[in-house]
């Protein structure tokens, strides 16, 4: 019975009390903050299409996502916005060598190192010469890789980059076909220090891959175990399938490499495994042919 | 004498029964001779006629006389005439004589080629009268295998002629036939080597025919395996499809009652459908000018395009 006279009360007075105090302040208040510039109606679908084409991107369905790129790109072409263009242009070109699909990929990379047609920020600029770099290790191509990644890391030299650490990685990997592996240990090392700083756990896991890889070429097949195994802690902690089956198969060569083929036989086995749940299956086929060509161990 | 008597039963008409045994059997002799004289035609009456002969030969006593093929009299008697002609005398059974006329012949013909000959009197015309007895037939010798190859010699002789010339004919180098049979030879040469051609081509196209027939036995097999699945197929088809098309038959008039209910319920739905658009419109401003009204809008994170993350080991 006490219930009703207070619910009572409360329904007498909220009406007025909202009518009175709290919708003036929503009209007025506006016009008392400086809140963030919107973007424009265009630019809005711009967003979103780069929004969808990053979500078909992280579900690996690179041709979608090509399609929302480019309607991005097109927008933003339309209202000259060079911001905009910037990113979704390093997108398409980075979504190309994702694909394999080289050629494109330069071409894309090229419209911002060339400024085309205008001149574009300086972190969309790193980005472009860091994937022309990733695009000639891929090709094999050392010197030309450490040609893009010293551009790069000049460019990041004075202004606040987090990408030093990731460009430095891949400095590494150029000296490492290049054969310099000294100069590769040091770029890694290198690499390493600036992303544990930085806190970039992603590249931290790819600095510590190549560390072993170096590793691997130098016989200490020990150390570059314990590498490959930190890399995998961390892959599997970002859920990084692919890195996974690396450091995996990094682990299973190690062990292959001092004539232990029955220690490096499981972990071949969980990368087949990974390449089964992922769905490819020219991986699963590759690692099946490693099996069949490791050599039998030999009886104590 | 005594000892047997006059009595005695067995003796009484003797004399009696052995005069009618003797005249039974008188009676039974001239029987059969007249069964027999009758068989030859001695009781019949017959008329004798004559025919002049050159010779004698192939002519006999008794030999036949036919007409027509049916023995009608028999030759009596042979003799020579004065002129050193054979007169021969032939009785005729009298009731034959009606078709024997003045304008008959008599001839001797051989019946086969062995044993005898017979006469063979032709039937005059019917003009002529009969002719009387004693009366004399025109004889037609036959003629003696001498006469017969004289004739023949006269007959072949020029047929001879006619064939030596052809062969005259045949064997001249030079002639048409020497000529058509060389080239006939070379023809049959000719022929010889376009058969083994044919052969030859026969064999290929055995070999080929073999392949294409395997080929076709192959393609018949597959074809009566699709026509065996076809046919199973109509089969079921056949019987399912009544049933099936009385279904979909339902079935559409079930989906135009649903149809019909559908547009009835959502006649309104376009209508509808604007409010909602316009309602989600209004939303969108009130939530967009929410969103830009402090302090809400610092709270707001604007969105902006996001650069996917180089990764450096890809």
């Amino acid at each position: 019975m006490n219930r009703i006279p207070f619910l009572h009360l409360i329904l007498t007075y909220t009406r007025p009390l909202v009518l009175t105090i709290i919708f003036p302040l929503l009209f007025i208040c506006p016009g008392c903050s400086t809140g963030p510039h919107q973007p424009s109606e265009r630019q809005q679908i711009a967003i979103e299409s780069n929004q969808r084409a990053e979500n078909a991107y992280k579900k690996r369905n690179y041709i979608k996502a090509l399609n929302h790129y480019m309607e991005a790109l097109n927008i933003s072409r339309s209202l000259e916005n060079a911001d905009s263009m910037g990113s979704n242009i390093v997108n398409i070109a980075y979504v190309y060598y994702r694909m394999g699909e080289r050629e494109k990929s330069h071409t894309y990379a090229d419209l911002i190192i060339n400024k085309n047609p205008f001149e574009y920020s300086v972190r969309y600029l790193i980005d472009a010469m860091s994937i022309k770099a990733l695009l000639y290790c891929d090709e094999s191509n050392g010197k030309e890789a450490s040609f893009w990644a010293d551009k790069a890391l000049n460019l990041c030299q004075g202004v606040s980059c987090r990408e030093e650490g990731r460009i430095y990685n891949i400095r590494a990997r150029a000296s490492l076909l290049n054969k310099d592996i000294k100069a590769a240990t040091e770029y890694a090392k290198k690499g390493l220090e600036i992303n544990k700083k930085i806190d970039d756990v992603a590249e931290m896991g790819n600095s510590m891959r190549i560390m072993a890889d170096i590793e691997l070429m130098n016989k200490n097949y020990e150390a570059s175990r314990g590498l490959y195994k930190d890399a995998l802690l961390i892959d599997k902690s970002l859920e990084l399938s692919d890195k996974m089956i690396n450091d995996l198969l990094g682990i299973a060569v190690t062990f292959e490499k001092q004539g232990r083929p029955n220690e490096a036989l499981p972990y071949y086995r969980r990368a087949i495994s990974i390449s089964e749940g992922m769905g490819s299956m020219e991986m699963e086929k590759s690692i099946r042919e490693k099996i069949e060509k490791m050599q039998p161990q030999k009886n104590p | 004498m005594a000892v047997m008597k006059e009595t005695d039963e067995r003796f009484q008409y003797l004399s009696k029964k052995i005069g009618l045994f003797v005249l039974i059997a008188i009676l039974g002799i001239a029987g059969i001779i007249v069964f027999i004289g009758i068989q030859r035609d001695v009781f019949t009456n017959k008329t004798k006629l004559y025919f002049i002969s050159e010779n004698g030969q192939g002519l006999n006593e008794g030999q036949a006389v036919k007409l027509s093929g049916f023995k009608i009299g028999k030759i009596e008697k042979l003799s020579l005439d004065d002129v050193a002609k054979v007169k021969v005398e032939i009785s005729i059974n009298t009731k034959y004589m009606k078709w024997i006329k003045t304008d008959s012949t008599i001839k001797l013909v051989k019946e086969g080629y062995i044993g005898d000959a017979v006469l063979e009197v032709t039937p005059g015309s019917v003009q002529a009268k009969q002719i009387p007895e004693g009366g004399y037939l025109n004889f037609q010798g036959a003629k003696s295998i001498n006469e017969i190859i004289e004739e023949l010699k006269d007959d072949i002789k020029p047929v001879l002629l006619d064939i030596k010339q052809i062969i005259h004919y045949i064997n001249d180098p030079k002639g048409d036939v020497k000529q058509i049979l060389g080239n006939v030879n070379k023809l049959s040469g000719d022929i010889q080597h376009t058969r083994e051609l044919i052969d030859t081509m026969l064999k290929n196209t055995d070999k080929n025919l073999e392949n294409t027939m395997k080929k076709t036995d192959t393609l018949l097999g597959s074809i009566k395996d699709t026509v065996d699945t076809t046919n199973n197929i109509l089969k079921n088809v056949e019987t399912k499809l009544p049933n099936m098309l009385d279904k979909v038959d339902k079935s559409l008039t079930d989906v135009q009652k649903i149809t019909d209910d559908i547009k009835h319920t959502t006649s309104g739905a376009p209508v509808l459908m604007d409010k909602v658009t316009d309602i989600t419109d209004d939303a969108k401003d009130i939530t967009g000018a929410v969103k830009k009204t402090w302090p809400i809008s610092s709270k707001i994170k604007i969105p902006e395009e996001k650069t996917i993350k180089v990764d450096s080991y890809e």
